[in-house]
């Protein structure tokens, strides 16, 4: 017969208190407080003070419209959205390619050498980064010195100060947004999918047409806003490999707090970057619809 | 019945023509195998199917049977040997221009696409004209019982539903063959009896040549013509379905398709040139004609020819349930027996209104096997 091991009572103390699974409203309001006083306090308040700032003394409407009519800060805001969207176009096309790779290939080495591609640039800080590229760029730098071995250009092309070498540093910074942000999409899409489409008569192109794009167009749109988004934000690449001839609005109202001492102007820029901001997100957002937010969130 | 042969001519792009050709098979494998870098995942299976046969490929995970499907498909490419479809080679052309029709696990519906769009995706890849491709969408939503639902989307489907659409989608453009890869796997035990008719009911009415790949016995004993029973690569068996129940060649294939108990045994006598074999002592006559006397072998007996309380004496064996499973109609008993130089637990499925039937754990009883259902079968262990 299979014998029934006794049952010994557990040693230490035994609670009466009545206990309940989910923690009571108090405990919650508790646990989250930290939180809910460094949003107040870091991000709300500030949010406000900028519109409260652009408004104070003077003509308010008109700081607003000078952001316009100045031509400096015209051109800067021209460059600051059209730089940012290349560099949402390139990123996000850059970074597709890696995720889309990194969430079919079947090579393990391959999937190892792309996320540390991908997270790398993370894993450096922003001058360091900026300065590598700088160097790469440089007249005397490795790219020239290709392009001339090559017989491809017969003297050094100048690629730093250019749109260009914004664009790129922009870009590898926010690769790593760009791959994360779509790889949480493209995990979605079921590879067995993949391998129904072609057994059905679909070539690759025709898969990728009919069944990856409709079913990650929603999460491109997101990763497009979110680097665009953080890209019109930029300050330090702009400056080292765009110089000072072709700013972005970061610099001028760097310019505006710190040279020309003009707060509510800085105010009245970083409200109107912020406005542009919240409408590309609600546009784009409006595009994806809600089903991708809810999926993603 | 006759749909497969109304086939619209401009579709008749890739390979021949739906009607079997003579003579040849709808299926045929040629040394086929598969290996990754040192490790063999399929070793030279060589298999002709029939057209309109169902094929059931069975065997545990890891037996090669799945890099059989995918080769078979298109997934895989085959390191050694040839698959012609319908005599064609295909062994090196995309799984777009294979012709073949899949239904997987989770079968893979196109969640973005109604069920009618998922129906027709195959046919707008073969630039069916629009008009054609309406009429047959709406004739394969008729067969598969789907009218109501050509608007639904995937995911507002039951699982049988889902199914449904998967197989009507698969033989929308008539292809050579049907490969099914596990489609009932993930289901519970009462919907998959549904389906596993339904599945019987497409293949008798489509007259599809099926391959059916599958780790349940019962799955591949229900449905399948012939059962290719597949272990470490190999075919290890195959046969059609109740030859190969009944009459397992391996022992192997007595436990995985049987479910027999494989006893040690030893010939002792031969009986109108059929082994008889001892048991813990006892003899047994069996239905092989084997063996020299006195070698030890295994011998197959399947749970429902073990007998409680057998009349005989020269057969019963003592032995002591060490576990009771009631099953409903039947209770499943495993019984424990030893002997000077034997011992042993078989498995024994009794009818739950047997009289005598142990009620517990530890009892004691007297059984044997059923004369004549013993099978003598050749150890394949080592074919590994």
């Amino acid at each position: 017969m299979a014998t029934v091991e006794t049952v010994r009572p557990a040693k230490g103390r035994v609670r009466a208190r009545p206990w309940r699974p989910e923690a009571g409203p108090v405990t919650g309001l508790l646990l989250a407080a930290p939180m809910l006083v460094a949003i107040v306090l870091f991000v709300a308040f500030p949010l406000v003070q900028v519109f409260v700032d652009a408004s104070s003394g003077g003509v308010p409407v008109q700081r607003y419209t000078d952001v316009f009519t100045n031509p400096v800060s015209r051109r800067a805001l021209a460059t600051t959205l059209t730089d940012s969207a290349l560099v949402a176009v390139v990123t996000v096309a850059l970074g597709a390619v890696i995720a889309w790779t990194l969430h079919t290939t079947a090579r393990r080495w391959v999937r190892v050498l792309l996320w540390t591609t991908a997270l790398v640039p993370f894993w450096m800080g922003m001058i360091i980064k900026n300065y590598a590229i700088y160097l790469l760029l440089a007249a005397n730098g490795p790219l020239n010195a290709l392009l001339m071995g090559l017989g491809v250009v017969d003297s050094p092309l100048s690629l730093l100060y250019t749109k260009f070498a914004v664009v790129y540093g922009i870009s590898y910074s926010l690769l790593p947004y760009a791959v994360l942000a779509l790889y949480s999409v493209f995990v979605q899409v079921d590879r067995s999918l993949l391998s129904s489409a072609a057994v059905l008569g679909a070539g690759r192109a025709q898969v990728l047409a009919t069944v990856v794009a409709p079913l990650v167009r929603g999460g491109v749109l997101v990763a497009l806003a979110l680097i665009f988004l953080l890209s019109i934000g930029f300050y330090v690449t702009p400056i080292m490999l765009g110089g000072l001839q072709t700013p972005f609005m970061a610099t001028v109202i760097n310019q505006q707090v710190f040279s020309l001492y003009d707060f509510p102007g800085a105010a009245a820029s970083a409200a109107i970057l912020l406005v542009i901001a919240f409408v590309v997100v609600a546009t784009i957002l409006a595009l994806a619809g809600g089903k991708t937010l809810r999926r993603m969130l | 019945m006759n749909t497969i042969e109304e086939r619209p001519q401009q579709a008749s792009t890739a390979g021949p023509p739906t009607a079997p050709p003579a003579g040849r098979h709808a299926v045929e494998l040629i040394g086929l195998g598969k290996s990754y870098g040192p490790e063999t995942a399929v070793a030279g299976v060589d298999l002709a199917v029939e057209h309109g046969e169902l094929i059931a490929i069975l065997g545990a995970s890891g037996s090669g049977k799945s890099t059989l499907l995918k080769m078979v498909a298109g997934f895989e490419g085959p390191s050694r040997g040839r698959i012609l479809l319908h005599g064609q080679d295909v062994s090196s052309l995309s799984p777009a221009d294979r012709e073949i029709g899949m239904v997987v696990q989770n079968y893979a519906l196109f969640p973005h696409l109604s069920v009618a769009r998922n129906v027709e995706y195959g046919l707008r890849m073969r630039k069916w004209p629009k008009r054609e491709r309406a009429e047959r969408v709406a004739e394969m939503l008729e067969r598969m019982r789907l009218s109501a639902l050509g608007d639904r989307l995937p995911r507002q489907l039951s699982g049988g539903q889902q199914q449904r659409v998967a197989i009507a989608r698969a033989l929308a453009y008539s292809p050579r063959i049907m490969l099914m890869d596990e489609p009932l796997g993930a289901l519970d035990k009462a919907l998959k009896q549904d389906l596993v008719e339904e599945i019987h009911r497409v293949h008798r009415e489509f007259a599809t040549t099926i391959l059916y790949v599958t780790h349940d016995r019962e799955e591949a004993m229900t449905l399948a013509d012939r059962v290719v029973l597949m272990r470490d690569g190999r075919m290890a068996a195959c046969a059609p379905v109740e030859e190969l129940y009944l009459r397992p060649p391996t022992a192997y294939a007595a436990g995985f398709f049987s479910g027999a108990n494989l006893v040690p045994a030893r010939v002792v006598d031969r009986v109108e040139g059929r082994a008889r074999v001892e048991i813990g002592g006892r003899t047994l006559d069996t239905t092989c004609p084997v063996d020299p006397l006195g070698s030890p072998v295994t011998a197959a007996v399947r749970p429902v020819c073990v007998v409680l309380d057998p009349p005989d004496d020269a057969w019963a064996l003592e032995g002591e349930v060490t576990d009771r499973l009631f099953l409903g109609d039947s209770v499943q008993l495993k019984l424990a027996y030893s002997d000077a130089d034997t011992s042993g637990v078989v498995s024994c499925l009794l009818p739950a209104t047997a009289p005598g039937l142990p009620g517990a754990v530890g009892e004691k009883v007297r059984f044997g096997f059923t004369p004549d259902t013993a099978r003598i079968v050749p150890d394949d262990q080592e074919t590994r």
